[in-house]
């Protein structure tokens, strides 16, 4: 963690004002249950701060979470920003911005600045290390947002839910320039990490740039945030043969387990066994073979994954096994009092599903 | 005189016509041993046609999808419904089932609803088919086809519910423009073939688009993300 120590005036007229924002920050990172001891911890920072340690400083390092790897994290959302937004990063580029705030904080902008503007910048540093230290990651309490003076905000959360999204845009609209918002989703989805960091400034805000966070996240400007999720691209489909066998509508479909042929049942009554790779090409061949035997419009049809069977089932209540080795009728389930409209095998027992009208 | 006691003899005709069928119609789904021809199970609950059947090696190992608009899902050891799921307005004429995740779809004329496999949690809806869906069907790649009685197809990602594809089927030649419908299509089972069963009394396969890329079809990431907000915030 390595703090530009401010100068001594600098941090003379500065530390009033920042121990009061990393007491209202201690509030808003912190769930009730420790805000009190961080709380006593920072007064013992505020009465220590003629010392050489900055309070910043010391206020961070008082809010390192146990078990947590700062570096490592550190590093993770470096390469995660790199990754995903390389035009962002160069923006983001820490040690340049850094002295930018520096810069600002030089003597002539002094004597202007409002209290306001000052404890803006002054949040703005300590959002800063604290993305390098990675305690982002530790979780919003409260409603999530924090009040700096009248116009600066920070807001730090995790987007969980549609309700937080929503909060986070309506105080993510700043009036002063000087607000930096750092959000971070924990939505443990398939398509982002556990814990992905995004940060964007305020001219990216204002731009209104969707900024989409591992394909989950997408941001809005004129409409609430919502977890989107990003569509796999398909090819689209073509119609490349027609047959024309059957002398009705065609009702039903099934394919062989070897994925050599299909068979196809119709109102015309009969069963059309095709083979697959001939009918692809509109072979005139394609056709194996007929089946004949059902009274009604054949609704249900499967194949035996185990056995050279055919199943069929017609609106004429007749569930049939056909043999496709003689191409016989072997057996008859009787039992549906109507039509037999659906029909389906079980994948692993030796049981046939139909279902009545 | 003559004519309006025709017309009641006619009507009572009817009605008896109506309550004999009624008796005649049974709503189950029957699970049969295949080799001894013996009925195992006679699932009864639905009120109307069992119109679709899914069959799993898992628990629910059976689930029917009824004209009735419901879906159930069935116990196969005691030959009980486990849960009946009611979200349907419309009655579901078709139900499918990846291989790839434990989730089915069903298809009714209102929308396509996704549900996890174990226990029937509604998952999401796909909206914007209108139709009477007669023919659902999924291939390893997640694609999604939904057919339509009026010839509609409509392809979808089936992970996301984006419907990346609408089209016609077009009738043969000869045949009217009103035989358009699809009554069942099934992928083959390398999911790069797809068959389709129509009314126009042809069988139909159809295949992805070798030339198409990314670049020529690129998603319509403008109007999903739109859908996706609105069906956010509607309650469904």
């Amino acid at each position: 963690m390595t703090t530009a120590a401010p100068t001594p005036s600098q941090q003379q007229q500065l530390a009033p004002l920042s121990a009061q924002t990393s007491l209202k920050r201690s509030r808003i990172l912190f769930d009730t249950s420790s805000s009190s001891s961080i709380n006593n911890t920072n007064t013992t920072n505020t009465t220590s701060q003629t010392t050489t340690t900055t309070p910043l400083a010391a206020a961070t390092q008082a809010f390192v979470p146990p078990l947590f790897d700062s570096q490592l994290h550190q590093q993770t959302i470096k390469r995660k920003i790199r990754l995903q937004y390389p035009s962002e990063y160069s923006k983001l580029a820490f040690q340049a911005e850094e002295n930018e705030v520096d810069a600002e904080g030089g003597e002539k902008q002094q004597r202007k600045e409002t209290a306001t503007a000052r404890a803006v910048r002054e949040i703005r540093k300590e959002a800063l290390d604290r993305l390098r230290s990675g305690e982002d990651y530790v979780e919003a309490g409260g409603d999530g947002s924090h009040d700096v003076g009248a116009e600066g905000r920070l807001v730090i959360h995790r987007e969980v839910d549609m309700k937080s999204s929503v909060m986070h845009n309506n105080h993510g609209d700043v009036g002063l320039g000087g607000a930096l918002i750092v959000s971070g989703s924990n939505n443990t989805t398939a398509f982002s990490g556990p814990n992905s960091t995004t940060t964007t400034t305020e001219q990216q805000q204002q731009k209104g740039q969707p900024i989409r966070s591992g394909g989950i996240l997408v941001k809005r400007d004129d409409d609430s945030n919502t977890t989107i999720p990003t569509p796999k691209w398909h090819a689209p489909w073509k119609l490349s043969t027609v047959l024309s066998s059957h002398l009705g509508w065609v009702r039903s479909i099934a394919f062989d387990p070897h994925n050599t042929m299909f068979a196809t049942g119709g109102n015309d009554r009969v069963i059309k066994i095709f083979d697959l790779a001939k009918a692809c090409v509109a072979s005139q061949d394609a056709l194996k073979i007929t089946l004949t035997g059902h009274i009604s419009p054949v609704r249900g049809l499967a194949f035996s994954e185990r056995h050279p069977y055919l199943f069929s089932a017609g609106e004429d209540k007749l569930v049939k096994c056909w043999d496709l080795e003689t191409n016989q009728v072997i057996r008859h389930y009787h039992g549906h009092l109507s039509g037999v409209f659906a029909l389906k095998l079980h994948p692993t027992l030796d049981l046939l599903v139909t279902g009545g009208r | 005189m003559y004519v309006s006691t025709l017309c009641v003899s006619w009507n009572h005709f009817l009605l008896t016509k109506s309550t004999f069928s009624f008796s005649l119609s049974d709503a189950v789904a029957r699970v049969w041993d295949m080799r001894t021809k013996h009925q195992v199970h006679c699932l009864t609950g639905h009120d109307n046609t069992v119109g679709a059947l899914l069959t799993k090696g898992t628990d629910p190992q059976i689930v029917t999808g009824s004209y009735d608009s419901t879906i159930k899902l069935w116990d196969l050891a005691a030959g009980k419904c486990m849960t009946t799921l009611t979200h349907h307005k419309k009655s579901v004429r078709a139900l499918a089932m990846p291989s790839y995740e434990n989730t089915f779809i069903s298809g009714a004329a209102d929308s396509l609803k996704k549900w996890v496999g174990s226990d029937g949690r509604f998952i999401k809806s796909f909206t914007g088919h209108k139709g009477v869906i007669n023919a659902m069907a999924v291939n390893d790649d997640g694609v999604l086809l939904s057919g339509a009685d009026d010839g509609s197809m409509n392809f979808w990602d089936y992970n996301t519910g984006h419907c990346f594809q609408q089209s016609m089927t077009v009738a043969q030649p000869g045949s009217l423009d009103a035989e358009n419908g699809i009554f069942a299509a099934e992928f083959d089972l390398t999911g790069t073939r797809l068959i389709t069963c129509e009314a126009d009394k042809t069988i139909k396969i159809w295949k992805e688009d070798e030339h198409a890329s990314e670049l020529t079809h690129p998603i319509d990431m403008k109007n999903w993300r739109k859908k996706s907000i609105a069906e956010a915030k509607k309650r469904y």
